[in-house]
Formats: C-alpha cells, structure tokens, sequence
C-alpha cells in the first residue's frame, strides 16, 4: 500500500499536540513545530495557486529552515523536489531544469505575511491529505543530482516508500527520540542530509542548522555545541576533524555527545582515535550507503580501534541485505574478495531519463543463488572480517568521495581539458587530496582560476601541477601509478 | 614569510596574497584550507596554533598569518 512521507510524519494527524516544540533552529531563529507547519502551509500554498501539481520544482538549498519548508509544501501540495546548491553554475541549473522538466525554482522567503490560527492550520492540513494521498503511486519523493563521469548532471529518483523504510529501520536501530539534538553539517543538497532531517522530522526533536562559518572558528564551534546540548553529530569526518585536529576537547567540555555518526569517507585513524579517547562513552558509527542504496544501509559500531586503522563498513541496517558477490558466485568464508551488492526496499528508482545507467546498477540478482528482485551494484569491493562483518577493500573505479562529497575523477578531467590552453590532464586522489597534473601552454594560475570558475568548490583540485609531458605506460596510456607515486613523495612536484 | 607564501600559493595559486585581506570574509579560504595550513605552520615553524587564535582575524591575509605565527613563536 502506498504511503505518502507526509502521512509517516505524521503531518496528517493531530499536530497541534506537538506545536510548541522547538524544532528547528538556524542562524539566531528558532521555529516551534507551528511555525515550520505555517511555512510548509504557506509553501504548499504557492504552488497550489500557480495550479502546480505531480510536478518537479527545484528548491535553492540554502542551509536554512526554509529549504525543509520548501521541500515538504512541495509534497503537501503533490509535488516532489530537486534541491540545487546555491553555488550551482548558471548552465548548470539549466541541463538540470531541462532534464528534470522543471519549470518552477524556489528559494527562502517564507515568511508567513499572514499567520494562520491552529483551526485554520489544520484545515489546510486536511486540504493538502486529499491532494498528496493521490498522487500517482510511481511520483518520487526527490530526485537528488550528483556528479556523472562524463560532466552530465546524474539524477537519482528517490520514493517515499524508500524514505520510510530506511528512517524507520534507522531511528530504530540508533534509538533517537524527543531526547535527541541534532546539528546539522550536511548540506540540504545532498542526500546524505536526510538522515538529519527526517529524523528531525520522524521522532519530533530539536536539529540546530550549523552555519558553515562555525567550521572556520572551530573553538566557537565547540561553545556552540556545548551551549546547546547537542547531543548527535551525523558529520562526514573531515568536519568532525577539524575539532580532534585543532584540540577543541581541551578547550571546550564536549561530553554532551553521546552519539557520533560518520559516513561519506575514511576517518584518519589518528582522528577518531583523539575523539575516542576524548569523549570515551560516546557511541560511535561508522555509517556505509549512497543516495542508491537508500542512504545508509550499514553500519559499524566502533568499540576500540582497529589495529590496522580501517574501520569495518560492518553490518546491514534492518531494512538491507548486502551480498558479496564475485563472477556470479556468493561469497560466505571471510578474507575473499567480492562486490557488493545491495537488496532493500529502500533502493533507489533508478537514474532520471537514463534507462541505461539504471540498468547497469540496479540489476537482477547477481548470483543464481539469490532471490530475485532488483539488486545495487555498488562498485565497492570487500571481503568479511573474522566476526563476519564487511571490510571495504578498494573502488572498482576512479569514483572518489573528499569531503563527503562523490566525485568522478574523470568528471574533472573532462571539464579541465575544456579549458583553452589545456593539452592533457589526470587527476590522482591521495590522503583526502586531490591533485590535477597537465600538459599544455595556460600557466597554473590562470588553469586555477579557470577551474573555479567551471567546478563546484569542492571538486577544485587541491594541488595543480604542470608537466611538460605525462608519463604513459605499456600500453599508451597515461600511467596514475607513476603520478601516484609523485603525489606521495611530494619533493618531485616542486 | 617567503616558504609560507610558497605553501599559501600552492593552496590557492589565482590567489594575490599581496593584497588580498578577505581570505576569510570572502570565503577564498576554507575550513579544509584552515587545517591545511595549521598542520603546515606546525612543520614549518614548529609553532602549534590552537584553538582560541582560530578565528577570521588571523586569517584574512597572509600578513595577519605571518604575524600570528611571529606572536606565537616570540611566546613559546
């Protein structure tokens, strides 16, 4: 039976009971539970008006407590949402516009000229149940656009049946409740976001809006955290970093957190060892998933350390099976190298207007040994430890995350051989760093700023190197393992 | 100062640190950049900035790093 996220938020029920609680707080605001519903109404509104309906609208991710407003009156009024960076560049948005065929883009400005009273709420409610409850059953919930190895923006068709099988297996598992206060880091443009958000959302708790400044005053990031009883970071490890790097524990009485959830890339060693040992009764997690594989679809709780440093991807959230799979064969004993492969009701719908792409990742079953249904194919390669958990090995292919964010190597090389001036280029990923080697006459300077001008910030390699020729291999291609090597050694760059 | 300016260059190569004074307030620089050149000072002067000095300030131009890093060697 099809279920509408706002019903499973309960935005259908009584919500006066809960409508002076604080829960969302951004920049110095804070907004109770009847000010965010006055701003989804007021959202929902604005496209019933312009007579939109079973339509994408693009929604400008500004960290703040109007995006989520855009985003669920998108859904009250039978809609569904693409959020966009703000940074986006202007061509850009446009690919994406015309790709997802949205005519509609909305950015803040929610500001309620005229407060509904509770009665006239709840009737608004009421009004908005009879149009999301029937929506066609196939309409997504979002559609969230990542980097594709050719430049192509890739869209990824997210359901409501997916949200609410991955946020009910996830509160569940990590026992959040009204007690819980989350801090948001995640960018709302990014899936990973999600799991703040509609936790937030699902067990009514307070999510503080983290101002991205905050993370350049790291001791006034700890105050901020202290001050506000924050009790739940889901962070990508080079956020939480930049406390342990910086010390902040000394500074700062952090033993507020009591739960720490990381996803997105490697946690240095060195990093989670200081914040383990800083706040030695905090629960920590390392979370595994991607926007396809319904956010996080395993977990590894960290009890001590790992003597090699990698911390397991672990085991599948309640609502996933994860399948280790090489040429066609399950793998069951420990220390064998396979695929992994993810069956949950939470996959995604596959890729926006790209058969194709779909078909290659979310295949049929892998093995004659599984039972049928639609699998992910993830391109991550891992073996079982000892007590049977998954061990990340390597990538099949050159798609990297920094920062959290997914990258194809190959997505900047293709946007840095359109720079006039540009002859040959390769991207090497090393130690959280990107580093761009080229050939040809634009000098590093100019390439720099040509290259911010064209990428996203955080795909701006870190080091750019000119060479006057690339080394090439065996075969005549360019050899990564040779610029590799330049990358480790840093002294044969300069 | 000059083997700061090298590093800052390498981080950021269209950057003019001559006169640019916004590193921060412009958002030129970013947190990743912060610990970049926390853990590069720390090599390169054996001069640990902590915390409390993490602020926009001393960060703004390569002037103000240079003087924090004087400060900080002149206290240790």
């Amino acid at each position: 039976m099809f279920q509408n996220v706002m019903d499973y938020l309960g935005f259908g029920d009584d919500i006066k009971d809960d409508f002076d609680f604080v829960l969302f707080i951004d920049k110095d605001k804070r907004f109770t539970f009847r000010e965010f519903c006055q701003k989804v109404a007021q959202a929902a509104f604005h496209f019933i008006e312009k007579e939109v309906l079973h339509q994408p609208v693009a929604v400008v991710a500004d960290h703040c407590t109007d995006t989520l407003a855009w985003y669920l009156g998108a859904l009250a009024s039978g809609n569904y949402y693409v959020p966009v960076n703000p940074d986006i560049k202007e061509d850009k948005l446009e690919r994406i516009k015309s790709l997802a065929g949205i005519s509609h883009v909305c950015r803040g400005g929610l500001d309620c000229p005229r407060q509904f009273s509770d009665d006239e709420l709840s009737e608004a409610f009421r009004t908005f149940q009879d149009i999301y409850r029937n929506v066609p059953a196939d309409l997504p919930m979002y559609v969230i656009f990542t980097s594709g190895s050719t430049g192509e923006p890739k869209g990824i068709i997210k359901t409501h049946q997916g949200m609410i099988s991955f946020i009910d297996a996830y509160v569940r598992e990590f026992h959040f409740n009204r007690d819980t206060c989350l801090a948001s880091q995640t960018p709302f443009y990014f899936d990973a976001s999600a799991k703040d958000i509609f936790t937030a959302l699902k067990v009514r708790c307070p999510m503080h809006m983290l101002d991205s400044k905050l993370f350049l005053m790291p001791l006034k990031l700890g105050e901020y955290i202290r001050d506000n009883h924050i009790n739940t970071l889901q962070w990508v490890p080079s956020a939480l970093s930049i406390l342990s790097t910086l010390k902040v524990f000394e500074k700062a009485d952090l033993t507020t957190i009591q739960k720490v959830l990381f996803v997105g890339e490697v946690f240095p060693p060195k990093q989670l060892k200081a914040w383990m040992e800083a706040l030695p009764d905090t629960e920590f997690v390392n979370l595994y998933g991607s926007s396809e594989m319904s956010g996080i679809c395993a977990f590894y709780r960290v009890k001590e350390m790992p003597a090699n440093g990698s911390v397991p991807i672990g085991y599948p959230l309640s609502n996933s099976r994860l399948y280790l799979v090489d040429d066609g064969k399950v793998i069951h004993e420990p220390d064998v190298v396979g695929e992994i492969y993810v069956a949950s009701d939470a996959l995604a719908a596959g890729y926006l207007k790209d058969t194709e792409k779909t078909a290659a990742v979310f295949t049929g079953r892998p093995s004659p040994d599984l039972p049928e249904g639609t699998y992910y194919r993830s391109g991550d390669l891992a073996k079982y430890g000892k007590d049977d958990e998954l061990v990340f090995v390597s990538r099949r292919d050159y798609q990297i995350k920094h920062m959290g964010h997914r990258i194809e190597l190959g997505e900047i090389e293709t946007i840095t051989l359109g720079v006039p001036g540009v002859e040959k280029c390769c991207c090497i990923y090393h130690d959280s760093k990107i580093t761009l080697f080229y050939t040809g006459s634009i000098d590093k300077a100019g390439l720099s700023r040509q290259l911010r001008e064209r990428l996203l910030s955080y795909m701006v390699p870190n080091r750019v190197v000119w060479m006057e020729n690339l080394p090439l291999n065996a075969n005549g291609k360019i050899d990564r393992t040779q610029l590799l090597d330049k990358v480790i050694n840093r002294k044969v760059i300069k | 100062m000059d083997e700061l300016m090298e590093f800052l260059e390498e981080l950021h190569p269209d950057v003019d640190y001559e006169t640019c004074d916004t590193l921060i307030d412009d958002g030129i620089l970013d947190s990743f950049d912060i610990i970049s050149i926390i853990s590069e000072v720390a090599d390169m002067f054996d001069v640990t900035i902590s915390a409390e000095y993490i602020v926009p300030e001393n960060f703004n131009s390569a002037q103000a790093l240079y003087d924090l890093i004087t400060y900080l060697e002149d206290e240790g």
